[in-house]
């Protein structure tokens, strides 16, 4: 099988999915619904492969599933998913039993949904991503009543268990709030209209939170300010959440950190176009503010690991691991931000504890 | 045979006579105490010639990073435990020696290290501990600093950093390394074994106070530290722990340390440290600083790191500091090592959030 681009990108979900299953392993953070989204990924991702290969990607994907993370990894993406969890929870209680909405871009193997859409009945809740990610989703759920129940699917009468079954099947789910579907993020406002989006289940006239967790640092700055360009112009009361690498600015020392990063990824064929375009807290919010998004705030990492955890959660995480490595855990976590903004109704400035 | 043959002569002979000869050999050279220097030296030159002999062929093995055999590294390790156990706590050194930092399995590092540093022994060296863990080749490192402290102990001080211990290679990978590069935990278990010997400070001509980490409450004067019982597994707290562990801060006072063991400690802290001491510094390692090497407390300590482009991802200098026979101070900087031929594609890229 050839290795396209499209596919090294969709490969670092299974690092943000092995980061999370040794959070959760390690007792960082609880979530019931990634063991039957990991079964589902080891069960179907492999029909992409040719019959006699497909025990060789069965094995390395346990391979990198559960391969063991360093503590500063660790801790990292429990700030991650718990710092966005906070700020999805904030948006929604906001908006609790009023109709909103969570468009994710690229949302590849997270579990918010099944989280979520049982606990708040007015929320629409959109995933999108590559057709190949969003199928072994889709399946992934069919196969797995306890996901299927969480957004109301019914069984299906067939699962694709071979090569050529799954090759054939289709990708996308629809439910009645619930939104699944395939599509590359660059043809946002070219050759995906307005309506395309409205066909799969987007809705353009409630409250929206879209979501891009390490998603629009893979696209060239121009087609990620397109993207959320659609959205503030499409979207009346419509709000942001971006996490992602920064790369740094100014000489070799405040890039190194950067160009180490940019090299290493390269052994990866991944790139990051907009590492160094949007490498600073400052270069982040004047990206969101030059299109015309006035309230925006970004904190990277480091600052949040800081201030939104109390102290008892702070406690209990210290004492899982014994962290060993403080300085450079300072250098990542100030290397990624978490911005959010809003041209709508979510209040932002809100303190968040977790 | 020249000059610098001599000196290594010279310098395993001592070792020779201090414990890696059996009994035999010992009664035979108390009775040769009226030889001419010839003499002695020729019959000194017997009994561990094949000890001189061996170890040169396992330093030739590994400076092609080539790990020793199970075997060899036990016989390796026996070695070093009869020199070390003979060390002091606060082990002395004199002038001109080479003051280095981390070096974390950083072995093709290490070897520029001595390229930058001049080759050992001709320049003699000072390492500050943490020689495990993080980089790829943990085993190829210790043994080869090892093997060189063994053939050459007057020319090469080794001091234990918070990574030589039990307890932190099985989080950080020497455990892991040791058990994939020889299908057992035997050769961690040796090495582990043989940490519990390392001294824990030096001494450089009564000026330079040497060690891992920093200073600890319960030490007040350096002949306390010379009190201690180092022979044991890095306790949890108390002062062993603290002098591998703590961390200067621009903090006044005693502080709680964010890695969980160890204290940070502020400049009053040091002034009376170094006063009572009658120091002139205090040179520790322990602390990733981006240029190599950093000045805390208005230059009564220093943190030198060795370890260039730390665990391949931080993108930081490297620097080692030269103490000449006036006691001079000079810091060389240097970058990671191009190592032509060694397989950078196979190595596994360092872990980010993606």
């Amino acid at each position: 099988m050839v290795r396209t681009q499209d596919d090294v990108i969709r490969s670092t979900d299974l690092d943000a999915l092995s980061c999370r299953v040794a959070c959760v392993s390690k007792g960082y953070l609880e979530d019931e619904f990634l063991k039957p989204i990991v079964s589902g990924l080891i069960k179907f991702q492999p029909l992409y492969s040719a019959p006699n290969t497909q025990f060789v990607v069965t094995r390395n994907l346990k391979k990198q599933l559960f391969q063991a993370k360093l503590p500063i990894i660790s801790r990292g993406s429990y700030i991650r998913v718990k710092s966005i969890d906070c700020l999805v929870d904030s948006f929604l209680s906001q908006h609790e039993g009023t109709p909103c909405q969570i468009v994710s871009l690229g949302s590849g193997s997270e579990t918010r949904p099944f989280k979520l859409l049982p606990k708040y009945p007015e929320l629409n809740y959109v995933e999108i991503d590559f057709a190949k990610s969003v199928k072994v989703k889709k399946y992934s759920i069919l196969a797995d009543a306890v996901l299927r129940s969480r957004l109301g699917v019914e069984a299906a009468e067939t699962i694709p268990s071979t090569y050529d079954e799954f090759a054939v099947a289709s990708p996308d789910l629809h439910t009645e709030n619930y939104h699944l579907f395939s599509l590359d993020l660059r043809s946002i406002d070219r050759t995906c209209s307005k309506q395309t989006l409205e066909d799969n289940g987007v809705k353009f006239d409630v409250p929206t939170l879209i979501l891009s967790e390490c998603v629009l640092c893979y696209l060239e700055p121009e087609d990620s300010n397109r993207v959320l360009s659609f959205f503030l112009r499409e979207i009346p009361d419509g709000s942001v959440i971006v996490y992602e690498p920064m790369g740094g600015e100014g000489d070799d020392n405040g890039k190194m950190f950067g160009k180490v990063m940019e090299a290493n990824l390269a052994t990866r064929n991944i790139s990051l176009p907009s590492l160094f375009t949007f490498g600073t807290l400052a270069r982040q919010s004047s990206r969101f503010e030059r299109l015309g998004i006035k309230k925006v705030k970004c904190l990277n990492m480091e600052t949040i690991f800081d201030n939104w955890i109390s102290p008892e959660t702070m406690r209990r995480i210290s004492r899982l691991e014994l962290l060993d490595e403080t300085e450079e855990w300072k250098l990542l976590s100030e290397h990624y931000c978490l911005c959010y903004c809003t041209w709508g109704s979510f209040a932002i400035d809100k303190k968040i504890s977790m | 045979m020249d000059i610098d043959t001599d000196v290594q002569m010279e310098d395993a002979v001592t070792a020779h006579d201090d414990s890696l000869v059996d009994d035999d050999h010992n009664s035979s050279s108390s009775e040769s105490f009226d030889f001419s220097m010839n003499q002695k030296y020729s019959r000194a030159n017997e009994a561990p010639g094949s000890n001189i002999d061996t170890l040169d062929a396992w330093i030739a093995q590994l400076s092609e990073c080539k790990p020793l055999s199970e075997e060899s590294v036990k016989k390796l390790c026996n070695m070093a435990i009869d020199v070390l156990k003979y060390e002091e706590n606060v082990q002395p050194v004199n002038v001109p020696v080479t003051i280095c930092g981390d070096i974390h399995g950083q072995f093709h590092d290490l070897m520029e290290l001595f390229k930058i540093g001049g080759p050992c022994p001709d320049t003699n060296y000072l390492f500050m501990g943490d020689y495990v863990d993080r980089g790829y080749y943990s085993v190829e490192t210790v043994s080869y600093l090892v093997a060189m402290k063994v053939r050459y102990p007057k020319r090469i001080t080794i001091l234990r950093g918070n990574h030589e211990s039990r307890q932190i290679t099985q989080v950080y990978g020497f455990y892991d390394e040791c058990f994939r590069k020889y299908g057992s935990a035997s050769v961690w278990k040796l090495f582990t074994d043989l940490f519990d010997y390392f001294p824990i400070t030096a001494l450089v001509e009564n000026k330079i106070f040497c060690l891992h980490g920093g200073l600890s409450p319960m030490i007040e004067t350096i002949d306390q530290v010379r009190e201690l019982n180092r022979i044991q597994e890095v306790p949890h707290e108390g002062p062993m722990c603290d002098l591998l562990w703590s961390d200067p801060d621009d903090r006044g006072g005693w502080g709680i340390s964010p890695r969980g063991a160890g204290f940070t400690f502020g400049q009053d802290i040091s002034e009376q440290f170094n006063h009572t001491n009658d120091l002139s510094l205090v040179a520790r390692a322990h602390q990733l600083v981006m240029e190599g090497y950093s000045w805390s407390h208005q230059d009564l300590v220093v943190t030198i790191f060795s370890a260039p482009n730390y665990c391949y991802r931080c993108g930081n200098q490297a620097a080692i500091m030269e103490v000449d026979e006036s006691h001079e101070r000079n810091f060389l900087q240097y970058d990671p090592s191009v190592r032509p031929g060694e397989p950078t594609v196979t190595r596994k890229t360092p872990d980010y959030f993606l």
